[in-house]
């Protein structure tokens, strides 16, 4: 029944605000922003003020080498369960996760490879990749 | 086909071409494929098969973690070039840089965010 379904639109929300809610519950620290973007099989996530106030300290004291090691380790460590979380609101396997960071801005960005492209009410609105 | 149409085909297939150049002419690489997808002031890249064949074989023969020692080191080369082509192509400034690569995967994913969405795009 595709009046069941999400539109994009919504999907796209609903992951946004259950990843913003997923990283106060998992790092204590609410992100600004976050927005997603399916296009085909895959999914950018951007979250704007993704750094902790444990890190920015490193950053502001000059450990800006631990602090990156301090993130590239939260960041493994959170994402088996962000793998779960987009799985279940996606209903479509995780087949890999890219992940990257910049303390300076604040900014995380990932890329989800999916398995396939989410079932949603409108698919004809999910851009096709181009190569 | 309008202009704009014709300008973006123009852009995404020298996108394409500039980075798969960067990628042979440094690592004797070729890539299998460069996706890529510009939402407003953002350009979201994938690229298929950056894994070198020294990288595939450390990783076969247990030694995963140099791998990735070695992509870190690739990248960290390879991305500020693919990041100056994103600039000179689209004439933005590039605010932000994001990437990562899976080596289990071949792939790497970048997300290269704009200070202004680019003009004429």
């Amino acid at each position: 029944m595709t009046d069941n379904l999400l539109t994009r639109g919504q999907l796209e929300r609903k992951l946004s605000q259950k990843i913003q809610a997923f990283y106060n519950r998992n790092l204590g620290h609410q992100p600004s922003k976050v927005t997603s973007q399916f296009f085909d099989a895959k999914l950018a996530v951007i979250i704007e003020d993704s750094i902790t106030n444990a890190e920015q300290i490193l950053v502001d004291e000059g450990q800006n080498d631990l602090a990156e090691k301090v993130r590239s380790n939260l960041d493994d460590a959170i994402q088996p369960e962000l793998k779960q979380l987009i799985e279940e609101i996606t209903q479509v396997k995780v087949v890999d996760i890219l992940s990257d960071a910049t303390l300076d801005t604040g900014r995380t960005g990932i890329i989800v490879v999916l398995s396939k492209t989410p079932k949603v009410r409108n698919p004809e609105n999910i851009p096709k990749v181009k190569s | 086909m309008n202009n704009k149409v014709i300008r973006i085909k123009k852009i995404e297939s020298l996108l394409s071409r500039k980075i798969k150049d960067v990628y042979r002419d440094r690592l004797d690489h070729k890539l299998d494929n460069v996706s890529y997808k510009l939402f407003d002031r953002t350009l979201i890249i994938t690229l298929d098969g950056t894994i070198t064949s020294p990288e595939k074989l450390l990783k076969d023969n247990d030694r995963l973690d140099l791998a990735k020692q070695v992509r870190e080191t690739i990248d960290s080369i390879i991305h500020p070039r693919i990041q100056d082509i994103i600039e000179e192509i689209l004439d933005v400034k590039v605010v932000d840089y994001l990437s990562d690569t899976t080596i289990d995967n071949d792939i790497t994913g970048a997300i290269a965010v704009f200070e202004f969405k680019p003009k004429d795009i």
